[in-house]
């Protein structure tokens, strides 16, 4: 079996993909050469890319140097012939991703360097876009390191440049995600149970499912540059859809435009991003069953719901509404608004506003929440500092944010911030899957400005309604169609309730018991006796950890709510190290204690919800055929009907 | 009038048109030490040492401007023996530099230039010490070396050369490997075959 074979039946282990690319690559390919010490080197661009004399020595000192920065991850620019890599390994250091931006240097080595050995522990990537899509699966409180040798930098200058950018935009989000995960689950978790008695009033927003196949939907964002062509919006209500982020709204009232649909998720109230006048009541919401529970008592024309796959509580109650569609998403309400439009059977859909970087010296269109915005640059620190005057707050603002970049409309850098580039690294990860799997859909972006979005088309608007409006469409008529005639399914919804609170109160009563072996553990570690006392103890508190875990099986949501405190924990352990042992028992006594305390608190916390949920649910009574009640001892319908067409 | 030692003794100097220099001066006691083997080396104004008085500024200054002139002289061997230990420093100093500036252009150190910068000038300087030293041998039939340094020149300016080329490429790699497995073996052996013995 000649290299090149011996190196792709490797990688077709690995990654099959990769090695059908190779196979079918027809172009030119590096000549591999022997280094003055038989290892494999190569020349590209008349550069050498490897010592000519040795290079695993200039290898292993290069994988000491990275090493002694201490990271988790090693992400290589360029995997050459693989001698760093091999180096890493050598040393003991597992977590390496490797992106080579050539296929003539992949396919050359492939067929000149025996690499069949790095292969099963080195991921190796030829596509960049695939890359970041595993630096985004990589947990965001690791420490990444980008690492380029020299002359893959000094050959690809301007991919280095976008692999470092993508690289930190990838890793902001993971870390944004793990902050929004931490800052909010729990608030997401109180508001929907206190939104389940406004949840059955409302159809879930897939009762529109294909109700508007081949229409086009325009979705609004409230980027600066929405003043460049907002008003062009006003010829296209009525033939098409207008979904408005709720930032948005505002801005484009002032522009004449009433959007059909405003779309809002957000854990606190928003009352000052509505209207109050006739224009609230001729849109209709599309609210997070997790959104505030202020914004459900909006006084708005129709309000319809989505439910968030991330949370078990709604995807083990989303059915009993009537609702399998669980939105994909980014971070922001236009994120989630794509995946409805496609979900709606809506084709071309149109982006204005969707700048995702800073305007000359603003966040938002005018119009809206932010009375006056100053938005300064400080390059040197790479920071960026917002000072605004928010329409309900007496004082102006202060904000400052680390400055990331991405790829402008007009292949410029724009300067963004972390949840922009977190959105932005979301629509092009949702236009790589929207291809493959539904190629019919065209997305355009005809935001007049900010971040190029891979993936989309980029026209202007004017030129995007010229080709695609069609005539006027009855869209209150289409919707009023669809939605008619759901409902909710209580009796199911209760018993889960229960279940719930059940299996909150056992929770609750194992998580005191731990605490209980805990402090008894404490104190026989203080008094000296620590080895047997604890071994019993440890035994028991296993015992007890099992029946809690038993219990928490009936509710996953459980283990959401507990996310800061996992988080937490996790930080702590990076910190004190695999090995623990002395006086840091005592330590690791009180993190265990600390997370069952947690536990605990977190049981006492919601069983009041959501006996109150229940309460609510229990007491309503059937409101136009949405709401079948039910009694909670039976925990099935009372009157034995089902809601059919789920 | 001025006063004029030569190592500690009192020298008679007549500045008849009172427009002499320094440099007439040095010029002047030079003439007179050659036959006896001997250089200035050191060179006292007005109770302050001149570390650079070699150069023009301090040569073609009128002599009537201080008042008290000491010089101390060194025998050519003295002198012989001082430039060879510092041809040996520029050799030690270039070699240690070459693993600094290999490493960091591996590395993309920042520091890789100011490295590659230092033994270029070493290079220079070792050159130029020792075909000064060569030359100074010859005239006065002193044996300072092994043998002759010339024939390291042609194999340096040959290495110097191909250095230039890889840094112009910006072949880094090369460029590394040039200095650490051709330059760095070549001053080794400059080293082991040039002296009588080593510092």
């Amino acid at each position: 079996m000649d290299l090149l074979e011996k190196n792709l039946e490797a990688l077709s282990a690995k990654n099959p993909a990769l090695a059908g690319l190779v196979r079918g690559y027809a172009g030119e390919r590096v000549t591999v050469e022997a280094a003055r010490n038989g290892l494999p080197t190569f020349k590209f661009s008349g550069r050498l890319f490897h010592s000519s004399y040795d290079p695993a020595r200039e290898a292993a000192s290069l994988a000491d140097e990275i090493l002694s920065r201490k990271p988790d991850w090693i992400l290589l620019f360029g995997l050459g012939c693989g001698h760093i890599a091999k180096a890493l390994l050598e040393r003991g250091f597992r977590n390496i991703l490797a992106y080579e931006p050539s296929m003539e240097i992949l396919a050359g080595v492939l067929a000149g360097a025996d690499i069949s050995g790095l292969v099963p522990d080195v991921e190796l990537f030829a596509d960049m876009d695939l890359f970041m899509d595993k630096v985004r699966d990589l947990d965001g409180m690791d420490d990444l390191l980008c690492y380029s040798s020299n002359p893959y930098k000094a050959v690809f200058p301007a991919c280095h440049a976008d692999f470092l950018n993508r690289v930190d935009n990838a890793h902001t989000t993971s870390q944004v995600n793990i902050k929004t995960d931490i800052d909010s689950r729990e608030a997401w978790i109180g508001n929907y149970f206190r939104n389940l008695r406004h949840l059955p009033e409302h159809a879930p927003i897939d009762a529109l499912r294909g109700a508007f196949k081949g229409f086009p939907l325009i979705i609004a964002g409230a980027g600066p540059s929405l003043k460049k062509n907002a008003h062009l919006l006003r010829e296209a209500k009525g033939k098409a859809v207008i979904i408005a982020a709720i930032t948005a709204y505002k801005p484009l009232l002032g522009f004449g435009v009433a959007p059909d649909f405003v779309i809002a998720a957000e854990k606190v109230d928003l009352p000052e991003y509505f209207a109050y006048d006739v224009n609230d009541r001729e849109t209709r919401l599309i609210l997070g069953e997790v959104s505030h529970p202020g914004m459900f008592t909006r006084d708005v024309k129709e309000k319809f719901v989505f439910f968030n796959g991330h949370m078990a509580l709604s995807r083990e109650h989303a059915g009993f509404f009537g609702s399998s569609f669980f939105p994909s998403m980014g971070g922001s309400v236009t994120t989630v608004a794509l995946d409805i439009g496609v979900m709606l059977g809506c084709s071309p859909i149109m982006f204005v506003g969707q700048d995702l970087c800073f305007g000359e010296n603003e966040t938002h269109a005018k119009g809206g929440v932010y009375v006056s915005q100053d938005v300064r640059y400080d390059r040197e620190k790479g920071e960026v500092v917002i000072e605004e005057d928010y329409v309900t707050l007496k004082e102006k603002a202060r904000s400052s944010f680390k400055l990331l970049w991405l790829k402008g409309v007009d292949g410029r850098p724009v300067p963004s911030k972390y949840d922009w580039v977190t959105f932005h690294q979301w629509f092009e990860n949702y236009m790589r899957t929207l291809r493959k799997d539904s190629p019919g859909v065209k997305v355009i972006n005809s935001t007049e400005g900010g971040a190029y979005i891979e993936g989309m088309e980029h026209i202007p608007l004017r030129d995007a309604l010229d080709r695609h409006l069609g005539g006027p469409v009855d869209l209150d008529e289409r919707i009023e169609r669809a939605s008619s005639g759901r409902g909710a399914d209580i009796p199911s919804l209760l018993a889960s309730l229960v279940s719930m609170r059940n299996a909150l109160k056992e929770m609750r009563r194992s998580a005191e018991s731990i605490l209980e072996e805990v402090r008894r553990i404490k104190r026989s570690v203080g008094d000296g006796s620590a080895a047997a006392e604890a071994v019993k103890r440890a035994g028991r508190i296993k015992k007890i950890e099992e029946v809690l875990f038993r219990s928490a099986e009936k509710s996953p949501f459980i283990w959401e709510s507990l996310s800061a405190a996992t988080h937490g924990l996790k930080a702590y352990l990076r910190e004190s190290g695999a090995d623990v042992r002395g006086p840091e028992v005592m330590k690791e006594i009180e993190a265990v204690s600390a997370a069952y305390r947690d536990v605990a608190e977190m049981c006492l916390r919601h069983i009041p919800t959501v006996n109150m949920a229940a309460e609510e649910l229990r007491s309503r009574k059937s409101t136009g055929g949405r709401v079948i009640e039910a009694t909670e001892n039976k925990g099935d319908c009372r009157d034995g009907r089902r809601l059919s067409g789920r | 009038m001025v006063d004029v030692y030569l190592d500690g003794s009192r020298l008679e100097f007549e500045d008849a048109g009172n427009d002499s220099t320094i440099g007439d001066l040095i010029s002047a006691v030079e003439r007179d030490l050659t036959c006896h083997r001997r250089f200035v080396m050191e060179l006292w104004v007005d109770g302050h040492r001149l570390p650079e008085w070699r150069e023009g500024v301090v040569l073609s200054k009128p002599l009537s401007g201080h008042s008290d002139y000491k010089l101390n002289t060194a025998s050519m061997e003295e002198v012989a023996l001082e430039g060879l230990d510092l041809l040996q420093e520029y050799i030690r100093l270039t070699k240690d530099n070459v693993p600094l500036c290999a490493g960091a252009l591996r590395s993309g150190g920042a520091n890789a230039d100011a490295a590659f910068a230092s033994i270029f000038e070493g290079l220079v300087e070792i050159v130029r010490t020792a075909d000064a030293l060569a030359r100074s041998g010859e005239k006065y039939n002193m044996d300072l070396f092994t043998e002759n340094p010339a024939v390291f020149f042609g194999p340096i300016l040959k290495s110097l050369e191909d250095i230039k080329d890889a840094k112009d490429a910006g072949d880094t790699v090369l460029l590394a490997d040039l200095l650490e497995y051709e330059l760095l073996p070549f001053l080794d052996e400059m080293e082991e075959k040039l002296f009588h013995f080593n510092a």
